[in-house]
């Protein structure tokens, strides 16, 4: 794990700031308080230095929440760790920047490290009156603020306070939401995504996996362990949360009604904040019964197992598309699903499914067919497509997963490109006004994946997905620049380490600042996709010269001496060779200011390239005189010596006239 | 370059026009009845003197029958220095009075016959003398042209490429 490496090498290391106020101690680690995707350190406020804080070093590799972090700084819940300042800090263990950020320190420590570890269990009273009132409090504030905390799980509960009376939700910033969640505290829908494509999700995901969690707390221990995560999914599936989860468990008193309200598998179904503030309250709901799920009245036989509901049937089709395929292409299905299944609905989604196929191109067509028959057969499923599973809201962070090695960028792509996201909108009998956005921006992504430059493809919308994705460009991915404004700094802080390395803007670093710095305008992404190399370079020039311009800082000497190596190809754009020997004599003085814009206008001055232009022109039509009067001589060559002749014998005439008239005189003159 | 294609447009050949020849021989011909007038008219006038210009002129004679191009550049040559030469003896004649004892001392003399024909003979040695040099000054003139012309292509191709040849963008 990558915060392990953040953890180690630490030691003798001096604090690292964070903001004016805060100091990360490297050589204090906080183990009992580290995340799986982030290390824990002791942290210093300078202004009120007794306060007992931490501070979590986040993995590079897992986008923190930005947008959670800035809300729940502002709520300031008794239930949930919030955080006081966050940022980027140079972290010397690993010689990279790091996302970090300070949080008060619970001094009654976590609950349990993991899931498989035992309690004692926690009395019903106990968790009626002190356990769930400060809990779902803070929940209903971040609700209300439009946030989900999406890491609400056992192993994530800590204690306040030394004496342990006040429970408090850790901390859910550091990686993307419900990334780190066991799938025992995930909805079915949620549990079927890959972990980093589960989504923002809505509040009945976190109130589910509240549920989850109060099971643990009253038993003291996960009655699931012994299962994987494909068979408590089964067993989800199969049996309903309620039933799964509970493995035969009795339970007796009021919580039975708290938890068949958390636990309905129908997201509609499921109790709210205000549903369990109520109950707090004592006032009593009838008890939920889970809700019927539509059998089939005969099973359909796939893979050697008899299914009855579209959802298994699904989740099964999902796990072996190979089979799948066979199975769709044959007309057994649809009789079952018409005759059997007999759900109006899922049988014009089936239909809508097959037809779509037939206007989408060849390559991958049965495995988009079996996505589309998944999704007409559990609208409420996540999107699956090969090996991929995500929700739409999770898309986003899916792809940053895959770009960190966790997952297939090509899937995602494919999936996007096939339009499968558009097609589950679609299929949606009430589309949740949340997610109406990302109904739009689905389809003008498709449109930036379908563009091959850079600037567009897979890699812009890794950023459009993820606003406050820092740039994962190899060159300055350790930098963790989120800002564009903070890109050239970064290069420069490269540059400085690689100084005789040619420079390149790679796909990522263009996407990266086509998002993030739209006044950059669209013009290079054409020069930047050049086959030329020397307008590729200018390309590259000529966007991070509006970057200079755009927030400094005013000299890059670094990053410009890399990119006055490759100058001398933009110069030798000029047709005129002393032009170009003037340029590249002058160039290593304009080079050493730093400046790219002064670099830029050096080496492609508008008017100077026109002056260029029509010099060239005028010398191509000289030449081209000069070319037509020496084939003129050549051709006129083999009758010289007979024009000579008659110019000779003409010339010999007239000699000889003014000769003889000049005889004829002076004779004249003599004799008279 | 301006001054080059001048050049190169003044040593271009230009076709002859087949109303020249025309002209020419019709030239000729007017040239030959004109002198065969003038010789009948003298010899009815003055016999001496047509007889001294008949003998004197005889190198002109040949050349005009020897000479077989259309405008007659030998017969001119050979022509107009031989009636250069002819024409002190013929003086003499004149101031002597023209009779037969008159042309008898002037065609006793050698000295006159050496102008007259030696006066043929130089015009003789011009037609063949003069082509030559023509010919060899306008090969040097060429070759200037050529070497000027080249020079100012190789300085196009230093200063611009080889690119304003046009040849790398055919290729």
């Amino acid at each position: 794990m990558a915060d392990q490496q953040v953890e180690t090498g630490a030691a003798g290391k001096p604090p690292v700031r964070l903001g004016e106020r805060f100091e990360i101690h490297p050589d204090r680690p906080l183990p009992d308080l580290r995340s799986p995707n982030a290390a824990g350190f002791v942290a210093v406020d300078r202004d009120r230095p007794t306060t007992s804080m931490f501070g979590l070093v986040c993995d590079a590799d897992q986008p923190p929440r930005h947008d959670v972090l800035a809300a729940l700084h502002g709520l300031r819940s008794e239930a949930l760790l919030a955080p006081h300042e966050w940022g980027v800090v140079d972290w010397p263990a690993t010689g990279r920047r790091h996302f970090a950020v300070i949080f008060d320190r619970p001094t009654g420590g976590r609950i349990v490290q993991s899931l498989t570890q035992t309690i004692a269990p926690t009395h019903e009273d106990e968790l009626i009156h002190h356990v769930l009132p400060p809990l779902i409090a803070s929940l209903r504030e971040l609700f209300a603020a439009g946030f989900t905390h999406r890491a609400i799980r056992p192993n994530n509960l800590f204690w306040r306070d030394a004496a342990h009376r006040t429970l408090a939700l850790g901390e859910c910033v550091s990686a993307p939401p419900a990334v780190l969640q066991p799938v025992v505290c995930e909805t079915i829908e949620s549990g079927m995504a890959m972990p980093a494509g589960r989504g923002n999700g809505s509040p009945a995901e976190d109130l589910y996996a509240l549920g989850v969690t109060i099971i643990f707390l009253l038993f003291g221990r996960n009655l699931v362990a012994s299962l994987s995560d494909d068979q408590i999914l089964a067993e989800k599936i199969g049996r309903g949360s309620y039933y799964a989860l509970l493995r035969g468990e009795r339970l007796n008193g009021a919580i039975i009604e708290v938890l068949r309200g958390l636990l309905t598998d129908d997201p509609r179904e499921r109790w709210n904040v205000q549903d369990v503030e109520m109950w707090l309250e004592g006032r009593r709901l009838s008890p939920k019964q889970p809700a019927l799920v539509k059998r089939a009245a005969r099973p359909f036989e796939f893979a050697g197992h008899p299914f009855y509901t579209a959802r298994a049937l699904g989740y099964a089709f999902s796990r072996d598309p190979a089979s799948a395929v066979r199975t769709l292409k044959a007309p057994d299905f649809e009789i079952w699903m018409q005759r059997s299944l007999c759900d109006e609905d899922r049988s014009k989604m089936f239909s809508a499914a097959v037809a779509e196929g037939h206007d989408v191109g060849a390559g991958g067509h049965d495995e988009r067919l079996v996505a589309r028959v998944c999704i007409a057969l559990d609208p409420a499923a996540p999107v699956r497509y090969k090996g991929f599973s995500a929700a739409i809201d999770g898309f986003g962070a899916a792809l940053v997963a895959a770009f960190r090695g966790r997952g297939s960028v090509q899937q995602i792509a494919e999936a996007m490109g096939g339009r499968l996201p558009q097609f589950w909108f679609s299929a949606q009998s009430g589309l949740k006004p949340e997610l109406v956005p990302f109904l739009k921006s689905f389809e003008r992504l498709r449109l930036h994946l379908e563009d091959r430059r850079p600037g567009f493809g897979i890699e812009r919308i890794v950023y459009e997905m993820n606003p406050k994705l820092h740039c994962l460009s190899p060159t300055i991915e350790a930098e963790y620049v989120i800002e564009a404004g903070d890109v050239l700094t970064a290069l420069e802080r490269v540059s400085e380490k690689r100084k005789d390395d040619d420079f390149q803007v790679d796909r990522h670093l263009a996407a990266f600042i086509a998002t993030r710095y739209r006044g950059a305008g669209t013009d290079w992404f054409d020069a930047l996709h050049h086959q030329d190399p020397a307008q590729r370079v200018l390309g590259a020039l000529y966007l991070l010269a509006r970057l200079q311009s755009f927030k400094g800082p005013t000299a890059v000497p670094a990053l410009a001496h890399r990119l006055g190596r490759q100058l001398p190809l933009v110069i030798d754009r000029y047709h005129s060779r002393t032009r170009r020997k003037r340029l590249k004599a002058e160039l290593p003085k304009v080079v050493g200011k730093g400046n790219l814009g002064d670099m830029l206008t050096f080496v492609d001055n508008a008017a100077d390239r026109v002056r260029d232009i029509q010099g060239f022109q005028q010398a191509l039509r000289d030449h081209a005189v000069i070319d037509r009067e020496l084939d003129l001589l050549h051709l006129e060559a083999p009758r010289r010596p007979e024009r000579a002749a008659e110019l000779g014998a003409r010339y010999a005439a007239t000699t000889a006239s003014l000769l003889a008239w000049i005889i004829a005189l002076s004779v004249i003159v003599t004799m008279s | 370059m301006a001054r080059g294609t001048t050049t190169a447009k003044t040593t271009a050949k230009r076709p002859t026009k087949p109303g020249a020849r025309r002209r020419g021989r019709n030239t000729g011909s007017a040239a030959i009845t004109l002198t065969v007038i003038v010789i009948v008219v003298l010899a009815l006038t003055a016999l001496p003197l047509c007889l001294l210009i008949i003998g004197g002129m005889l190198p002109t004679a040949v050349a005009v029958v020897v000479d077989r191009h259309h405008r007659r550049y030998l017969a001119r040559t050979v022509g107009a220095m031989n009636l250069a030469g002819v024409l002190p003896g013929g003086l003499r004649l004149w101031e002597a009075g023209i009779s037969f004892d008159s042309l008898q001392q002037v065609i006793n003399s050698p000295y006159n016959w050496l102008v007259m024909y030696g006066a043929a003979a130089i015009g003789w040695v011009l037609y063949f003398c003069v082509p030559p040099v023509v010919a060899m000054v306008i090969e040097v003139r060429v070759d200037e042209t050529k070497h000027r012309l080249e020079t100012q292509a190789k300085a196009l191709v230093e200063e611009w490429g080889e690119e304003v040849t046009g040849r790398k963008r055919d290729a």
